[in-house]
């Protein structure tokens, strides 16, 4: 009788208890699909996040190589005994350029990595209260496209320098190119161009290993997301 | 001949003359530097120089090997090489000799001032200073708080003192002004044994006048380049380019008022022993040039070995053999760095 029941579409009764079932069911299939999916995504980010990881430390290489031959080739132009770390400034001063490490307690997100950010040449402290917002974007890891790259190879940074609200780019270019000049004074006021671009070369490498840090950092959580899930 | 030399050189320098034509048949060959660049790291390097006039300077240093140690002991012998030459030399030999150290001088006594400055220890500055450069006073170098103390505590019993006419002032030593006091200071050197040259007259003047006035040129397009984009006033830049030379003065106006390399060049390929150092590089580019400028330098140099009795034999062989301390240095940078690919951006072959 209940079989009987059960088989006839037209009961009241029962008709709602096999949809109700088959609702379950799909709602169980479609939760299961989500799931796959909502893997399928983080495996995906995973992997991208790694991919990223790789090709900065190939960009990384590079620009230390350059940095290093560019000074051996600047002490072989003005002397070994001017540019020495025996001239290194012992004075206490500021840092012209600091890493800042973003706490996941400073943020809104739930997200369990630290992020970095690096400030250069006093410019960001014109825009500390972007930071926040900004490290808060920055933490939950997106889709990278490949070919989008980071920095340009030849290690110009104006394009990069994240000013403040109410500086121009001219400001902010020659405030950069003043703070460079006060960095490399150290060896003297007039310094062989090649240590002027060893200079930028190992400015772009601490741009590269703080954008590493945070690469890590992303790839990190996602890993312990899928490792969780 | 010139002036007679061949009568009477070899009575007092004739010995000296040999000692360093012998001396100079010990530089490295290019099949030394081709093994040189082959090397695979600085333990090759020291193998492949304890082979030559280095082996007694370097046979004795532990692994593993600084540059630094290869440059400071290459150095020791030049400095060896020296004072042998400078003790058994008479005047005004002797003073020549001695001319061609002041420049290290200088250059020693900027950086214990700007090491001072930067609260550094004295003693670890005085371990970097140029070995040809050191005086008895030196280390009270560190006390002095301007120019004029400088001068009044220190300098004053010093080869330099004469030098120091144009740059005493009461202002605190800073980067800026240190640098404009070494520029300043080695002008007035650079003139003075100029016009030491000319005074010995003869094959002497001759090619010492060129090799000289070559130096303050390149001294010249150095500042010149160096101070693009930098505080540095165009009549600041001006005061500091020697008042002798090819380029001076015309040339000297039109490089005070460069404001890139470019412009540079255009004022420099109006001269043609400089037009050739100058296709050497691409337009915009200033990363060769110190290379095609000491090549020039060698080649001159080299030339001076083909005329006997003059003194410019001996300043000849001191900046070869520091031309040869900086290819052993870079070809170790690039030996130490595995970038070998740019050992030939540097290396200057000689002879």
């Amino acid at each position: 009788m209940a079989a009987a029941t059960e088989e006839h579409p037209g009961s009241t009764g029962f008709v709602p208890r096999a949809a109700e079932e088959v609702e379950e069911v799909h709602e169980a299939n479609e939760e299961e699909r989500l799931g796959r999916d909502d893997d399928g995504d983080e495996i995906l980010r995973f992997m991208d996040s790694v991919d990223g990881h790789l090709l900065l430390m190939d960009s990384l290489s590079p620009a230390l190589r350059r940095g290093w031959i560019d000074l051996a080739g600047a002490r072989h132009w003005i002397g070994t005994s001017r540019v020495s770390s025996t001239l290194f400034d012992h004075k206490e001063q500021s840092a012209a350029t600091k890493v800042q490490v973003v706490d996941s307690a400073d943020l809104q997100s739930s997200e369990p990595n630290p992020h970095f950010v690096l400030s250069k040449w006093h410019l960001q402290e014109k825009s500390n209260s972007n930071d926040a917002v900004s490290a808060q974007d920055n933490t939950k890891p997106k889709l990278r496209f490949r070919g989008s790259t980071t920095f340009p190879e030849d290690g110009s940074h104006e394009a990069d320098v994240a000013p403040a609200e109410s500086w121009t780019g001219v400001d902010t270019r020659s405030h950069v190119q003043r703070a460079r000049s006060k960095a490399l004074s150290v060896f003297g006021a007039l310094v062989s161009p090649k240590l002027r671009t060893s200079q930028i070369s190992f400015e772009t490498a601490l741009e590269l290993i703080v954008e590493l840090a945070n690469s890590r950092s992303n790839m990190l959580a996602s890993f312990f997301q899928i490792k969780d899930g | 001949m010139y002036g007679w030399e061949m009568l009477s050189f070899n009575i007092h320098d004739g010995f000296l003359e040999a000692i360093v034509r012998g001396n100079r048949s010990g530089l490295l060959t290019a099949s030394d530097y081709n093994n040189l660049c082959q090397c695979e790291n600085l333990d090759d390097v020291k193998m492949h120089l304890t082979a030559t006039e280095y082996g007694p300077y370097l046979q004795n240093e532990p692994s593993p090997l600084h540059t630094t140690t290869i440059v400071e002991k290459c150095t020791l012998k030049l400095v060896d090489e020296y004072k042998h030459m400078l003790c058994q030399a008479t005047e005004p030999l002797s003073t020549f000799l001695q001319y061609i150290t002041y420049g290290h001088m200088i250059d020693n006594v900027v950086l214990i001032v700007t090491g001072t400055l930067h609260e550094r220890d004295v003693n670890e500055l005085l371990e970097k200073c140029h070995p040809l450069g050191m005086f008895d006073s030196i280390a009270s170098l560190a006390v002095a708080q301007n120019m004029r103390e400088l001068y009044r505590l220190v300098l004053v019993d010093t080869p330099l003192a004469p030098y120091f006419s144009e740059c005493i002032t009461s202002e605190d030593l800073d980067d800026m002004n240190i640098e404009i006091m070494r520029n300043t200071l080695y002008k007035a050197y650079l003139e003075d044994f100029y016009k030491f040259c000319q005074k010995l007259g003869g094959a002497t003047a001759e090619i010492m006048c060129d090799l000289l006035s070559f130096e303050a040129d390149r001294r010249a397009v150095n500042i010149t380049i160096n101070s693009i984009g930098t505080e540095l006033t165009r009549d600041d830049r001006r005061r500091l380019y020697s008042n002798f030379g090819l380029l001076y003065p015309y040339g000297h106006e039109e490089l005070a008022v460069c404001e890139d390399v470019d412009q540079v060049r255009g004022a420099m390929e109006k001269y043609p022993p400089y037009q050739s150092i100058f296709a050497k590089i691409s337009y915009g580019e200033s990363q060769m040039l110190d290379k095609a400028f000491y090549e020039e330098e060698v080649r001159r140099l080299c030339l001076s070995f083909e005329q006997q009795f003059h003194y410019a034999v001996f300043f000849a062989y001191i900046r070869l053999r520091e031309q040869e301390i900086r290819n052993l240095m870079w070809i170790s940078e690039c030996v130490a760095q595995n970038q070998k690919n740019r050992v030939h951006d540097s290396v200057v072959f000689m002879f």
